[in-house]
């Protein structure tokens, strides 16, 4: 039983804690400039989360974060996905 | 013996999804806290769970750990996971009047409907090995008055 119970431990200790660690991504896109898709090929500010929108589940994008240099649809790479954008008045 | 066998490997299971869990919420502390914000909750409310979520996972973790603590700690995981399941179900049925994104992550990259059956799926582990556990724990007190007798 003591065998079994150092085991799990081990176990759970690498798979949790390393799992988490490994799976949580290490620039979180939500920490940057979110904007959203206006249009074809135009992309403006999207505001701030919960005051001026609020991002409802889809299968579509939210919000993307500017990771080119100019502002084309290769420019800007989806950050909140399968969601909708719905702004709040 | 064997009943005891899986009510250890059944609570490490619970440890291991607390664990996970609660350290990945820590870790990416900022998507978590914008994720909360995106729940169709008061803002203050958010603010009470943004705190109390990941710290009530990792007592969970150190209570199903130690077996003096671990019935407790069973109830606990019952508790919260069928609140998880409550939610699950109230925002699938649309009584907030819209469905939030779970953005990001392992679990949150699940559908609503998908973390719903993961979910029942914990539920039941808790409840079975709640079971267990007060089975054992019955069992090693009949033995001990035997024994004493």
């Amino acid at each position: 039983m003591k065998k079994l119970r150092t085991g799990l431990t081990a176990t759970v200790a690498v798979l949790g804690i390393g799992g988490a660690l490994a799976t949580v991504p290490k620039q979180d896109c939500t920490t940057q400039p979110q904007f959203r898709k206006l249009g074809s090929n135009n992309y403006v500010s999207a505001g701030t989360l919960n005051v001026n929108y609020r991002c409802d589940a889809s299968t579509t994008t939210c919000t993307y974060i500017h990771t080119g240099s100019g502002s084309t649809d290769a420019d800007y790479t989806a950050c909140r996905t399968q969601a909708t954008y719905v702004p709040i008045h | 013996m064997k009943k005891q066998v899986m009510s250890e490997i059944i609570s490490f299971l619970l440890i291991l999804l607390f664990l996970y869990a609660g350290v990945s919420k820590i870790y990416g502390f900022p998507g978590f806290i914008r994720d909360m914000h995106n729940q169709p909750f008061p803002l203050w409310f958010s603010n009470f769970l943004i705190l109390f979520i990941p710290l009530m996972e990792l007592l969970l973790v150190a209570m199903l750990f130690v077996h003096r603590t671990r019935r407790w700690g069973l109830w606990g995981s019952l508790v919260v996971m069928t609140a998880f399941t409550l939610y699950t179900s109230v925002i699938l049925l649309r009584l907030f009047g819209r469905i939030p994104c779970s953005c990001g992550g392992i679990i949150k990259s699940l559908s609503w409907r998908q973390h719903l059956l993961f979910n029942l799926f914990f539920v039941g582990v808790a409840i079975i090995d709640l079971y267990l556990h007060i089975d054992n724990k019955k069992k090693s007190v009949n033995t001990t008055t035997y024994r004493t007798n």
